[in-house]
């Protein structure tokens, strides 16, 4: 894996599709891989781009984001989930995003995803929706 | 060699029946035979016949049989179709009659070859006649009866008309648990009441109801949501005939029934989801899960106002929400299975993932006690 993240206080953004939101709070199953990412997620780097430059690089190539939460590098550790850089470079289709990080979820069986990401969604929900 | 189109063979096997013996004992079986063919001739005809409810005057009588020989092997009685009788009872119709006749015979065989809905589908008439076809088989003994239109014998021994006429019914009866709409109340006396409920599955539905029930509960509250628990007698096509027993019923409190609504609504999105609807990702929800997920709030719908329902990428449902200090998932799989998991919020407690295949009784009085245990 590429260079890790190692400031714990470095918040993470989450883009939250508008369809996992409801009544205003992001479903839990949000701060987990999904079955298409091969066990690491994708967040932004709060030290690289703000709430506001990531989601409107999110959204630019018209994926959707109803709201934006985060969790620290600090916080992914509690879980024992290492971050690590992973920049992407422009493609044809994409922009460039150097903020990109990947949080890896492999080192836990994947039954074990659904409580650590309830437990980091709390925690995301309590530091409360960074964007909009 | 093959039965004449209007010939029926019952072979019996055994050791009675040697030599072409049959014991005074089973000659009850032919005209049991006779009725349940009968039976299934009718049938025949009211489907031939799609605009009568009744068969004709003298269809009856156009059935009758005659027993012609009992020949050896063990012993084979030979019931031929009177066809006189059809031309007396029903001038003009031998023909199809005839056909009926084979048709019902088919039914026949096809009934105790255990064909998948026949047994469930049996009417009283055709129970009858099952307690008698047979009646007189002792251990080791069988009928057998050969389908003419593939050759393969099926058999009817006492176990197997045993597992008929245990397992036939008209009709059987289930519980029905579930919310309506209250379209209508009645007081047909100072003890007896109905009001007529508005269901999903079953169309309105009469319920029986105490009348001092329906002066204090229910009087005033027409198009309010009713949940209830009742044992329904539904057919075999699971129609339903009629309330069995009520085991509850209640008119649901105005804001249950709001938060129910917008739940619904919420599914009701959630359903119009394409394939993709995560930005390129996401399996389109399964019915199966959208079922399960409803059957959860019609069964735990004080839990409507809390509960916050999401897509899952996997073509499944998840249901959040916090009780007692604790913040619970309901996942529903694809397939419709469930999962409940949940974690302590200002704590370290969890609830690992528990699976269960069906929204049922074992996965409520989990969920009942998951949730009274943390509160």
């Amino acid at each position: 894996m590429a260079n890790p993240l190692t400031n714990q206080d470095e918040i993470l953004f989450r883009q939250i599709h508008p369809n996992c939101v409801h009544d205003g709070q992001p479903a839990s199953d949000r701060f987990k891989p999904q079955p298409n990412d091969a066990g690491l997620m994708s967040v932004d780097r709060s030290t690289l781009t703000d709430a506001v430059s990531s989601h409107a690089l999110y959204t630019s190539t018209g994926n959707q984001s109803a709201a934006i939460y985060g969790v620290t590098v600090g916080e992914f550790g509690e879980e024992v989930i290492d971050c690590s850089e992973d920049p992407l470079a422009a493609t044809d289709t994409a922009p460039a995003n150097p903020a990109h990080a990947l949080a890896d979820y492999r080192p836990h069986e994947e039954k074990k995803w659904k409580l650590i990401s309830k437990r980091l969604t709390l925690k995301a929900k309590a530091r409360g929706r960074l964007f909009p | 060699m093959p039965d004449l189109p209007t010939i029926f063979s019952l072979h019996y096997k055994g050791s009675r029946f040697r030599n072409a013996r049959l014991p005074v004992e089973v000659l009850s079986d032919l005209p049991a035979f006779r009725d349940l063919l009968v039976s299934y001739a009718k049938d025949e005809w009211r489907r031939r016949h799609a605009e009568r409810t009744r068969v004709p005057k003298g269809f009856d009588k156009s059935l009758a049989f005659d027993l012609i020989t009992i020949e050896n092997g063990s012993a084979i009685p030979k019931l031929e179709w009177n066809r006189d009788s059809a031309q007396v009872n029903l001038p003009g119709f031998a023909d199809e009659i005839e056909e009926i006749v084979e048709s019902a015979y088919g039914d026949v065989v096809a009934l105790i070859a255990g064909q998948s809905g026949r047994v469930s589908a049996l009417s009283s008439e055709k129970v009858r006649a099952l307690n008698r076809f047979g009646a007189g088989l002792r251990d080791n003994e069988r009928i057998e009866i050969p389908d003419r239109s593939s050759g393969v014998v099926v058999s009817l021994d006492a176990f197997r008309r045993k597992q008929l006429i245990t397992g036939a019914r008209e009709t059987y009866q289930t519980r029905f648990e579930g919310i309506g709409e209250l379209i209508g109340t009645h007081i047909r006396s100072g003890y007896e009441g109905v009001v007529t409920i508005r269901t999903t599955e079953h169309g309105d539905i009469i319920v029986p109801v105490d009348p001092l029930q329906i002066r204090e509960e229910f009087d005033g509250s027409l198009e309010q949501d009713v949940q209830f628990e009742l044992l329904v007698e539904l057919d075999s096509q699971d129609h339903f005939r009629r309330v069995a027993d009520v085991f509850d019923i209640a008119v649901v409190d105005n804001e249950l029934s709001v938060a129910l609504d917008k739940l619904r609504k919420r599914l009701d999105e959630i359903r119009s989801l394409d394939a993709g609807w995560h930005d390129g990702f996401g399996l389109q929800i399964t019915d199966s899960a959208l079922k399960a997920a409803e059957a959860l709030l019609v069964k735990r719908t004080t839990f409507c106002a809390i509960f916050r329902i999401f897509p899952t990428e996997a073509g499944g449902i998840l249901i959040d929400f916090e009780s007692g200090g604790w913040d619970y998932s309901v996942e529903f799989s694809a397939s419709g299975a469930a999962e409940l998991y949940g974690v302590e919020i200002d704590g370290s407690g969890e609830l690992e993932p528990e699976e269960f295949d069906f929204i049922d009784e074992e996965f409520l009085a989990a969920f009942d006690q998951t949730v009274s245990t943390h509160g």
